[in-house]
């Protein structure tokens, strides 16, 4: 007969996702000058580059293209680090893993907590280029922290699947981080939905969630209007679906990490 | 009833990858994977306050069965119910994260053995003063020997208000002194009622400190008694057997020389 009868776990979950999370920051110095500079640093270096060269070489029509940007890099930084992050979090904590009996589901969402003060952070680079292009602030900017929400679903459905995969699927790494970054390319990351020529292509890039993201973003900071329902509704029904198939498969393996760390 | 362990009919399962001879397997799940049983059909009830070691050649399946006690592994077959707060202290770096301090450590150790936050911060100064390491506790594990780690995970342990303790073989790291006090500490809490299960190859600490000897073999239960009978049971099997190597081994803890048989004695609970 086989059962799953487990010895009582030794946390609720919630105090040793605080510890682990508080832990994680001070781990990763995420805090420290370094790690904000960091967190700074690589969005801007990137926006530069995409201003110069989208922005410049192509002739973007936006009026304030460099913020356009940085509204779809920051976004997808969180995103795309936490993802990657989040491959490497059972390996890495295999000597706890290992060794106590805690609730591993909270290890996903601890990765994404951990991030989120260096993003909200990152978040005030908005500040210097709206002075700079002489964008004001509007009440719509009242939906950020709702695109915010929106995305750390996203994100923290994304780092439950990234979790297995870098456990069960380690060689694949490297291919998952670049189809990470094909899917800036393959969203209005760089472009709005106007500029994309075809009949299919437009279709494709709406149905990358990250699109629906960016373009929130955007309105919320940029246009001064509210999100479109769209951008608010696909992208969460997307992370809802993707949380609840990332969550099932999660707790199906999860009886097994400690054999497999 | 807090310390109580009930195992039925326990297996658990490894699955192993394969390596050829001509290097490393591409890595597919499912595939080129060996399956095997570290445990295989083991029932066992341990009652509140005993203390119980378990005793075999290494592969015999004493670390997963601890493991299992612990709430870390889950039976593949059959079911494991404990009752009370289980601590376990199974390797030097049992639960460490190597580049947290000291004092992180001991705040995250704490909360993932199942105490709030605010109890994790009550019971730090005491885990610190055990341990005896001082400023040590600023510095990033990882710049610890072997021996501060098992006295900062012992530490740990020892203050955890344990219902079940579950040691497996990590204490022989610590320095004579520190191994003196830790045998101290887990007296006193034998005498406040914890109950403990403990792997280890040292024969006197089974002789001493246990009222029952579990021995397994190939991941299956094979004996269980007072620790004498089933001490020299292990051993004449061992020298009949041949097996030098455990042989030697044991009889470098001092304790197994010369013939074996009828040379531990009876083994006897421990009187506190």
């Amino acid at each position: 007969m086989v059962m799953t009868a487990r010895p009582r776990p030794s946390t609720g979950g919630l105090d040793a996702f605080a510890v682990l999370t508080a832990a994680r920051i001070s781990q990763e110095r995420e805090l420290s000058v370094a790690g904000v500079v960091r967190w700074i640093l690589e969005p801007l270096s990137f926006m530069v580059v995409y201003a110069v060269f989208v922005g410049a070489i192509l002739e973007q029509p936006q009026p304030a293209f460099p913020l356009f940007i940085l509204a779809a890099l920051i976004p997808f930084r969180m995103f795309t680090e936490t993802i990657n992050e989040s491959m490497t979090v059972l390996k890495g904590y295999s000597t706890i893993i290992g060794n106590r009996s805690f609730p591993r589901g909270i290890l996903p969402p601890v990765v994404v907590a951990s991030n989120v003060p260096t993003f909200l952070l990152s978040l005030l680079l908005f500040v210097p280029f709206m002075v700079l292009y002489e964008v004001p602030v509007t009440a719509t900017i009242a939906w950020l922290p709702v695109m915010i929400a929106i995305l750390l679903l996203l994100t923290t459905a994304g780092t439950y699947i990234g979790a297995l995969l870098g456990l069960y699927l380690p060689d694949f790494r490297g291919a998952i981080q670049n189809l990470l970054r094909v899917s800036f390319f393959a969203s209005t990351g760089l472009y709005t939905h106007s500029q994309i020529p075809g009949p299919t292509l437009p279709d494709l890039i709406t149905a990358n969630p990250l699109s629906s993201i960016f373009d929130g973003f955007r309105t919320s900071i940029l246009f001064g209007r509210p999100p479109n329902p769209f951008d608010l509704l696909y992208p969460t029904a997307f992370g809802l679906v993707v949380l609840a198939i990332g969550m099932t498969l999660y707790r199906w393996r999860e009886r097994e990490f400690a054999k497999e760390v | 009833m807090e310390g109580g362990v009930a195992l039925r009919g326990v297996g658990v399962r490894f699955r192993v990858p394969r390596r050829s001879r001509l290097g490393k397997v591409p890595r597919v799940v499912g595939m080129r994977r060996w399956t095997l049983w570290g445990l295989r059909g083991v029932s066992l009830d341990v009652g509140p306050g005993e203390v119980v070691g378990l005793i075999g050649p290494n592969g015999a399946g004493k670390s997963t069965l601890l493991r299992v006690i612990a709430g870390i592994y889950v039976p593949d077959e059959g079911s494991a119910e404990v009752h009370g707060r289980v601590t376990p202290f199974l390797t030097p770096s049992a639960g460490l994260a190597l580049d947290l301090s000291g004092w992180e450590n001991v705040h995250l150790g704490a909360v993932l053995l199942g105490f709030s936050r605010a109890e994790a911060r009550r019971i730090a100064p005491r885990v610190a003063e055990f341990s005896g390491l001082g400023d040590f506790l600023d510095v990033p594990v990882r710049t610890y020997s072997a021996g501060m780690r098992v006295r900062l995970g012992f530490s740990l342990v020892a203050f955890a208000d344990p219902d079940v303790i579950v040691i497996d073989e990590a204490l022989t790291a610590g320095d004579e002194e520190f191994r003196e006090r830790s045998t101290r500490r887990m007296r006193e809490l034998i005498a406040g009622g914890a109950t403990v299960v403990m792997a280890t190859h040292n024969l006197r600490t089974l002789k001493d400190l246990c009222h029952r000897v579990v021995r397994l073999d190939e991941g299956r239960l094979v004996e269980q008694g007072p620790p004498g009978e089933v001490l020299d049971h292990y051993l004449e099997d061992l020298h009949r057997a041949g097996r030098q190597g455990e042989l030697r081994r044991l009889q470098g803890a001092g304790v197994a020389s010369g013939p074996p048989s009828g040379q531990l004695g009876a083994g006897r609970p421990v009187g506190m």
